[in-house]
């Protein structure tokens, strides 16, 4: 499988007068296969936008080196049709209806008119489309930057948070819109901070930290790299009482507050019996399923605090467990 | 490059600020056209003030005369009553030489002037022309980038078409383009405004070479558009903004002006004094300082100096915006 973004020892380094100097980026390195789609995860100001900024050739790194569609960034002009993108919010001239905006930009590359009603129906704007571009919504705007990204039909579509301000309906429609283009032999680049949503649609992931990639590869291969031990929660009461008797059943066993957690990957009937074997019955037995953002978060440093209820890390400003449900302190007490 | 700069054209003509500007032009040369045609007079209204000069040179002739200043009010009192400090006014002799002359020149000094559209005057109205929208391409120029900075759209365009000195190219050519048309639709405006006073309430024809001179006035006018309409696209791509780039431009204005009085040979080399010696025809005058003479220079060389001066602003423009992160 060729690589359609490649991306190597990447470093930028954004110098303001008066200022501290920010490290956005520093010696970045991944690739992306073609065909698919490609989420790409970080927390604020980790430097996603600014690979992305790089990868078009907005911004100059001060060191390393981007391809995009085997093209270095001052050979972009010759892949530029075959790629459609998106940076952060769309920007277009306000005073403009969405209608026009998009047209000027076909006319640029020899799109016409036919092309444009094309993308604007996809995105569900065409009944929007003359209105002045400074009049729409975030979601209106966000469905124009889409349009504008899918009007070269392109082979990879770089997408910088594209579902910021949507709705659920449109969350849901961009969704399936980009899983579409994936499997239909489209590469799609994605940035976003809706881990549930990376998740659902993607097949392989980078994570960023710190302007550096902390891990990518196949979302199965990253979730199995965060929590590389299978674990199962397992709620008995007296806890003191079940925590000995399955260690005396030989599993590894750790005791939380109200929760056990039994590590391996063991098998439910086992511990039910080791369990009843001692008069000991179960009010809950479940195998903890790993998804993105506690991999996320245990990858990025962003967990700060465990859940008491089971023990997943999770975010220090999260009110709800993002794998059991449990509210947190903070929720709790107010 | 073409179909770059078209899409260029359509989205500065397109823009509101252009487009309010061509609308403020035909309301400005309607208003214009109108005032002069009503303030000039017609072929009947020069007849019938003519007859009444004629009038008055007869009677005064005849012996009829009048102090200075209350001639020909019909409606008016006894002279007596209206000027009593008026001292007693004694008029040449009738039948002599003195007398004729004295009723002529009552006869030139009729309150009812006479008020022609003069062919020449296309010439005066084009060259106040030109200043304004000197002035105005600055403006044309600094916007059409400027506004881009503004509305944040150049991250937009670079992914559409990454070749920056292509795209910043297109961008200036366009931005010069619109403001030299606008330059000529204006001058148009012009001609068709006064028109109908010309050719109603028009007085003489043309001298020889005049329209040869207008056309040059008018072609030498479109170039110095151009140039400003550089300078300011220059400009603002480099502070991006607008209004930044309309200050930067008044501050050289000061410093240009405060720079020739300490270094006097900066006269030859100013912009703004270029551009009047190019844009008029008559080149730059000679400038005695007292104790510093600075030469003059030809129109055709301010013109190429004042070319020379965007062409490097340009390049400037462009260099930086080859180098510059786009966010």
């Amino acid at each position: 499988m060729s690589a359609v973004i490649e991306v190597e020892g990447l470093r930028k380094t954004y110098r303001r007068l008066g200022k501290a100097n920010t490290v956005a980026l520093d010696d970045l390195s991944f690739s992306v296969p073609e065909g698919g789609v490609f989420g790409f995860l970080g927390p604020n100001g980790s430097g996603k936008t600014t690979t992305i900024r790089c990868l078009l050739g907005l911004v100059s790194p001060d060191a390393g080196s981007t391809r995009l569609l085997g093209a270095a960034p001052g050979m972009l002009h010759t892949v530029i049709r075959r790629v459609g993108s998106m940076v952060e919010t769309p920007t277009f001239f306000p005073t403009f209806s969405g209608r026009r905006n998009l047209r000027l930009l076909a006319a640029m590359n020899g799109f016409g008119n036919a092309d444009v009603e094309r993308a604007l129906e996809k995105v569900k704007l065409a009944d929007r489309a003359g209105d002045p571009f400074k009049n729409y919504s975030l979601g209106m705007k966000q469905r124009l930057g889409i349009a504008a990204a899918l009007l070269k039909d392109p082979a990879i579509l770089i997408l910088d948070e594209p579902v910021n301000g949507l709705d659920p309906a449109g969350i849901k429609e961009v969704r399936d819109l980009l899983r579409d283009l994936g499997r239909s032999g489209h590469t799609v680049f994605l940035s976003s901070h809706l881990l549930g949503e990376v998740q659902q649609i993607c097949d392989r992931v980078a994570i960023l930290a710190k302007g550096s990639c902390v891990t990518t590869g196949p979302v199965g291969e990253v979730l199995a790299s965060g929590h590389p031990t299978a674990t199962t929660l397992v709620r008995a009461e007296p806890g003191a009482r079940a925590a000995g008797a399955l260690r005396a059943a030989g599993f590894d066993v750790v005791q939380g507050e109200g929760f056990l957690r039994v590590a391996g990957d063991v098998e439910g009937p086992a511990i039910t019996k080791a369990l009843a074997d001692e008069g000991i019955y179960l009010s809950e037995l479940r195998r903890e399923s790993v998804d993105l953002e506690s991999v996320f978060l245990t990858l990025t440093g962003e967990a700060t605090q465990s859940c008491p209820a089971c023990g997943s890390p999770v975010a220090s400003d999260a009110k709800f467990c993002t794998t059991c449900g449990a509210p947190l302190a903070g929720e709790a007490t107010s | 490059m073409i179909a770059l700069l078209l899409v260029e054209l359509r989205r500065g003509f397109a823009r509101r600020v252009i487009r309010g500007l061509f609308a403020l032009a035909v309301l400005n040369f309607a208003v214009a056209g109108v005032i002069v045609f009503i303030v000039t007079d017609s072929d009947a209204e020069v007849a019938a003030k003519q007859a009444a000069a004629d009038r008055v040179v007869r009677d005064c002739l005849a012996g009829t005369t009048y102090p200075p200043g209350s001639e020909f009010d019909p409606f008016a009192g006894p002279v007596e009553e209206r000027f009593p400090d008026v001292p007693a006014f004694t008029a040449p002799d009738v039948g002599t030489a003195e007398r004729e002359q004295f009723c002529a020149d009552r006869g030139r000094e009729q309150p009812g002037e006479v008020r022609r559209f003069a062919v020449t005057s296309y010439r005066d109205v084009s060259e106040a022309l030109n200043g304004l929208l000197t002035l105005l391409a600055l403006v044309i120029g600094a916007t059409m980038i400027g506004a881009e900075w503004g509305a944040k759209t150049l991250a937009t365009h670079l992914t559409w078409e990454p070749r920056r000195a292509l795209l910043y190219a297109a961008k200036a050519l366009a931005a010069l383009l619109v403001a030299v048309t606008f330059y000529f639709f204006s001058q148009a405006l012009e001609l068709a405004a006064l028109a109908p006073a010309a050719s109603a309430h028009g007085a003489g024809s043309a001298p020889p070479g005049f329209w040869s001179d207008w056309l040059g006035l008018v072609v030498r006018g479109a170039g110095t558009i151009g140039v400003m309409a550089g300078v300011g696209f220059a400009i603002a791509s480099v502070t991006q903004s607008t209004v930044f780039a309309l200050v930067f431009i008044f501050l050289l204005s000061i410093v240009d002006g405060i720079g020739i009085l300490v270094w006097h040979d900066l006269y030859r080399w100013s912009l703004f004094r270029n551009i009047g010696a190019f844009q008029s025809g008559r080149g730059l005058e000679p400038f005695d300082f007292g104790s510093f003479f600075v030469a003059g220079r030809s129109a055709g060389s301010a013109g190429l100096l004042i070319m020379t001066y965007a062409l490097v602003l340009l390049a400037g423009g462009t260099a930086v915006f080859r180098r510059r992160d786009i966010n």
